[in-house]
């Protein structure tokens, strides 16, 4: 009996683990900062679209919001493919106020299924954290399977 | 006896589950930046900075917000509080001392760095002799907003000059990129 509720107890603790694992590794916001403050310094980033059940993906959409106020501003590149021609394979954007909450402007490149790079950079040298809002979508507009994986941090 | 075997997989199933948490926590580097602090520099600075409010009238729920803000045990949350302060937001001129004063101690360099750069843009007192500190300080992001904060007066240019010799490259950049500006 005694046996039996420490059974429960531990099955209950591990699958609430695993839930908030789950939310983790396909969370749709990404954190990080620039290690180095170098100008220089790029963080990379892979962004796998995939179908979850929730239907094919089409493209993804991303933006970045600067969470440190200082002269260097946070920017992304979001990029897939080289067939550039009917669709853009590369889109770029920057958080130019970075005293407030908002993210910068939404950077959208439509090359369906697969993986995505995802470039972070700043325009000088300096302390940077930022925030990364990634979502990939259906051709619908319906949110599907997105996962993030960091590549490099500097 | 069947669960008694079955407990020591469910403790291994569960430590993989912290195990793994942990590894990408640090992956990213950014734990390490919360793991104290070696040395300080700003720990015993008393804040004076009554703001002039140019006239504009004070709102006491972004002051209430702002205060909950800085005292929240996220330091996301404390960070954003301080960027918010460095632009102009209509915050009660009192509080803002108050606000600083607790940034100014914060164990987290990325809230103390932003701190300094707040400091020097609400023009407090002192700043200069702030900034003059936060240059000796071990952490590279309170050194970098320093400098990203030093004035184009004579000690702020002194302060760039001593700045080219860091030990950091990113601290030296920046130093050499300001004063170039300063020097067209």
């Amino acid at each position: 009996m005694k046996f039996s509720r420490l059974k429960n107890t531990v099955i209950t603790a591990i699958s609430g683990l695993m839930i908030c694992q789950t939310f983790a590794v396909f969370a749709d916001n990404q954190s990080g900062s620039f290690t180095t403050g170098l100008a220089a310094g790029v963080d990379f980033y892979q962004v796998t679209c995939f179908d979850d059940g929730s239907g094919l993906p089409s493209y993804v959409e991303a933006q970045v919001k600067d969470m440190t106020a200082n002269t260097s501003k946070v920017g992304i590149l979001l990029y897939k493919g080289t067939a550039c021609t009917t669709k853009q394979c590369a889109q770029a954007s920057i958080d130019t106020t970075d005293n407030n909450t908002t993210y910068s402007p939404l950077t959208k490149v439509s090359q369906g299924a697969g993986v995505y790079n995802l470039f972070v950079l700043h325009t000088a040298a300096g302390t940077d954290s930022y925030d990364i809002l990634v979502h990939c979508k259906t051709a619908s507009d319906g949110h599907t399977g997105t996962s993030v994986s960091s590549k490099q941090q500097q | 006896m069947r669960i008694l075997r079955k407990i020591p997989t469910l403790f291994t199933i569960s430590s993989f589950v912290f195990i793994v948490p942990l590894g990408s926590v640090t992956a990213d580097g950014t734990d390490n930046k919360n793991a104290g602090t070696a040395f300080n520099s700003l720990e015993s600075i008393q804040i004076n900075c009554i703001i002039n409010d140019d006239g504009m009238e004070s709102n006491l729920e972004l002051t209430a917000k702002m205060i909950n803000m800085i005292n929240s045990s996220k330091p996301e949350e404390r960070l954003s509080a301080l960027s918010q302060l460095a632009g102009k937001i209509p915050i009660e001129p009192s509080s803002v001392q108050k606000i600083l004063q607790i940034a100014i101690q914060d164990t987290d360099p990325n809230v103390r760095a932003q701190a300094v750069y707040a400091l020097a843009q609400q023009k407090c007192a002192d700043v200069p002799l702030i900034l003059e500190q936060a240059l000796q300080d071990s952490e590279l992001s309170v050194r970098l907003m320093a400098v990203d904060s030093f004035g184009t007066d004579k000690f702020g240019i002194s302060l760039l000059e001593q700045a080219l010799n860091d030990e950091e490259q990113s601290v030296r950049e920046l130093a050499a990129m300001k004063l170039e500006a300063l020097s067209k």
